[in-house]
This record gives structure tokens, sequence and C-alpha cells, in this order.
């Protein structure tokens, strides 16, 4: 039976929910959010390439996990892929490696990006002023760490490499590489005036 | 932002939505093909229960292929070694393989892991699997789960439950009063062997579907 003289307006469902069964909420959820998940990745790998491949496998995993979202407003859905995207991020810099399992699962290949584009995501990520930023907050860091941010990430010698020259296990190599990298995120992820 | 000097981006995007409708179109084909019954997981495991031996032998023991066929060494495609179980007798340990049908499903097939490589232990031989592999189909997309509990009467007798879960979460498995936790591995693949064959009455598997812990009957359905 119809109903005159009331319109029911029901609130939309964010992307995310509606991409359980439909691709195009999925695709609007990407155009939605893919570009701030690349500068996020971007201003913390300071790699536009690598930072493509972590906002490939951050989405696919969303798609993969799209079941599990609840929420029903559209902070919540950036909520929630934000910290997809942290949790690569973490496993990126405690391994060494991208996960790339979720591409694999969809089949999906991540393209390489040209000089300009590469240019471009810089452009938009501040990467130069990142790069200054992280040189500063690096002097903050314990000399320990400092050192073996320095020369397993920067130099890219292999922790097998540190521990033989340093006299220690590559425990504790790793350990204060992952020590560091935890260290420099915290203080990056604050504001400038907040900084010593 | 402009999107319009980031191609790269935008590529990665297609390919994503375009695997995303390739994804639900057989999600939802899966559905109409196979609709659910709570009570379906049940009768398949109580037939493969009561039809242990039959499978043990008819797909898993036969006459073994020969030995002198078997490329010693050379790891398999499709075989998950990370999720892996220890066999509860020191035997090589019990893993899964991968592969699709011709129906696009997702498969596994149980078997002893050596090298890499998947097959059976015959008369205290390995002997790896040889030509089409032959297993258990589908049931991820559809129920975002497949567990399959199989009991190998043939000596020494065990009780082994494996499958494949989409979320990350641990699997519990409850074998009288026996409470095994599995981390699912690469595809979320996990397996756990036992000594014996088990009294599936009381087993019970835990797992996350859809962000819930939910628990399932691994044995028969009470009857009566």
């Amino acid at each position: 039976m119809p109903l005159f003289g009331r319109t029911r307006h029901e609130p939309e469902l964010p992307a995310l929910r509606r991409a359980v069964d439909d691709p195009d909420a999925y695709e609007e959820l990407y155009d939605e959010l893919a570009e701030r998940v690349l500068v996020f990745f971007t201003r913390r790998v300071l790699d536009p390439q690598l930072a493509l491949d972590l906002t490939g496998e951050t989405f696919a995993v969303a798609f993969q996990r799209r079941r599990s979202f609840r929420g029903v407003t559209e902070a919540e859905q950036e909520g929630w892929i934000f910290s997809i995207a942290r949790t690569q991020l973490s496993r990126y810099w405690r391994r060494g490696r991208i996960e790339r399992e979720a591409l694999l699962r969809l089949r999906v290949e991540v393209p390489a990006m040209d000089d300009e584009e590469t240019a471009r995501v810089e452009e938009l990520a501040g990467t130069a002023a990142v790069r200054a930023r992280v040189a500063c907050e690096l002097e903050h860091l314990p000399a320990d760490q400092r050192a073996a941010l320095r020369a397993h990430v920067v130099e890219e010698r292999s922790y097998a490499e540190l521990a033989e020259e340093w006299g220690v296990s590559e425990q504790a190599v790793r350990a204060r590489v992952s020590r560091g990298l935890r260290s420099l995120a915290a203080r990056l992820d604050r504001p400038m005036e907040e900084m010593a | 932002m402009s999107r319009d000097r980031l191609p790269g981006l935008d590529l990665l995007g297609d390919r994503l939505g375009d695997a995303a409708a390739r994804e639900i179109a057989a999600e939802q084909e899966g559905r109409r093909r196979f609709r659910f019954n709570p009570f379906l997981l049940a009768a398949i495991l109580a037939a493969l229960v009561g039809a242990g031996t039959v499978t043990a032998t008819g797909v898993f023991t036969g006459t073994g292929d020969p030995v002198q066929g078997d490329k010693e060494g050379t790891a398999q495609p499709g075989v998950l070694t990370d999720s892996a179980a220890a066999d509860p007798g020191g035997g090589l340990p019990w893993a899964l393989r991968v592969f699709v049908d011709d129906r696009g499903r997702a498969c596994i097939q149980l078997g002893r892991l050596r090298d890499g490589a998947l097959g059976m232990v015959s008369n205290g031989q390995f002997h790896r699997y040889e030509g089409e592999p032959n297993g258990t189909c589908g049931g991820t997309r559809e129920e975002g789960y497949v567990a399959v509990v199989e009991q190998r009467a043939v000596p020494p007798e065990r009780t082994i439950v494996y499958g494949r879960v989409i979320d990350d979460d641990p699997v519990v498995i409850q074998m009288n009063g026996q409470r095994t936790t599995r981390k699912p591995g690469a595809l979320g693949a996990f397996v756990a062997a036992y000594a014996g064959l088990r009294d599936l009455s009381g087993a019970r598997l835990t797992l996350t579907i859809d962000g819930r812990r939910v628990t399932k009957r691994l044995g028969p359905a009470p009857t009566g």
C-alpha cells in the first residue's frame, strides 16, 4: 500500500557496506579514499611505488574483509580503512617486505608508476618536507636505534651483516630497527609544534 | 584532490574493481548453486566419517603410485607448508594443497608433506600424489569457511581436521576434551591431526565468520 504525505529517507550506508554485493560501491570506496591512503603511505615510506603497493594490498584486504565492517557512517568507514592501512604499514616495517597475499588472492598486479606520476605523488605528499623532518627526528632517537635505522633502512645493509659487525645477534639488530621505526613513526604522527 | 595525473593509481583501482566484480559474481553464482543448509556440514561430515575407510582406500591410500615415478625433492605447486600439522606419532606432517576444479571452485586436498610435495605413506614409503588432484571443493565463498574431518582407518589410525577460513583469527578445535588452536596459514588453511579414530559426537570447531565467533559441530548431527 502506498504511503501518502510522508517520505521516509533512509540514510545511505557507506560504500564499504554496499560493496558486499555491489562492485560499483567498492569502486566508489576506492575513488573516495585511495588517494588519501596513497599519500598516507608515501609520507611514511617516502617511496611512491612502495606506497602504491601498500595501497593496493590495503584495498584488497578491505574487499576480502568487507563483511566484517559494521559501521554506518563515512567516518567509521574511513577509520576502518586507515586501520587496515596502519596494520599493513606496521607489518611492512616489522618484516621489511610488503604483504601481497590479498592482492594475489584477487589476482591483481600493482601497476608501475612513471616518473611523472612519482613526482606528482611526492608533491601531493610533501615528501621533501617529510624527508627533512625525518632527518630531524632521526637525531632525537637513541644512538643505537639511529645507527640501526641508518644502516638497515638508508644503507640497505642486511641484519646478518650488521649483527656480525656489531657483535650482537640478528634478533637484537631487528629489535633496534623495529623500536627505532616505531619511535620515529610516533614522533612523525605528532604535529610539528609538539616536537622538541 | 584531482586524480587526473595519477594513472597508476587509477589503473590499480580499475584492476581492483574488475577483481571485485569477478569475486562478487562468483559468490552470487555460488549462492544460487548452493543454498546454505545448516545441517549440510554435519551431513557431509557424517558421510565422510561413515565412509572413512572407503575414502582412505579409494582416494588416498589406493595401491600407491610407483615410487620410481616420484620426483624426489621437487616441491609441488599449491602445497601449503606453513599450515602443516605434526603427526601425533612422529610421522610425516599433514598438510594441504590447493587447486581449482573445472567449475572454478577452490579445492583442498589433504596429504603427507615431504620436501614441499604432498603424497601418502604406504608400507612405510612416501608416494607423492601424481595426476589429477582430488579433494573437497567450494565452501569458503558461500559460507566463509570449509571444514572437513577425515578418519584414516589404515594403521596408524588418525583423525584429521582441516579446512580453510577467510578470517585470520585463530581456529579452535575441541576434540574429546582436548582443545587445539590453529592460526590460519596461507590462504586461510588449517590442519590438526589426532591419534586414533576419535569419537566426534562432542567435537566442535570455533572460527570467525563475518567478524563473529561461531562454533560449528564437527561430528554427525544428533538423531532422534
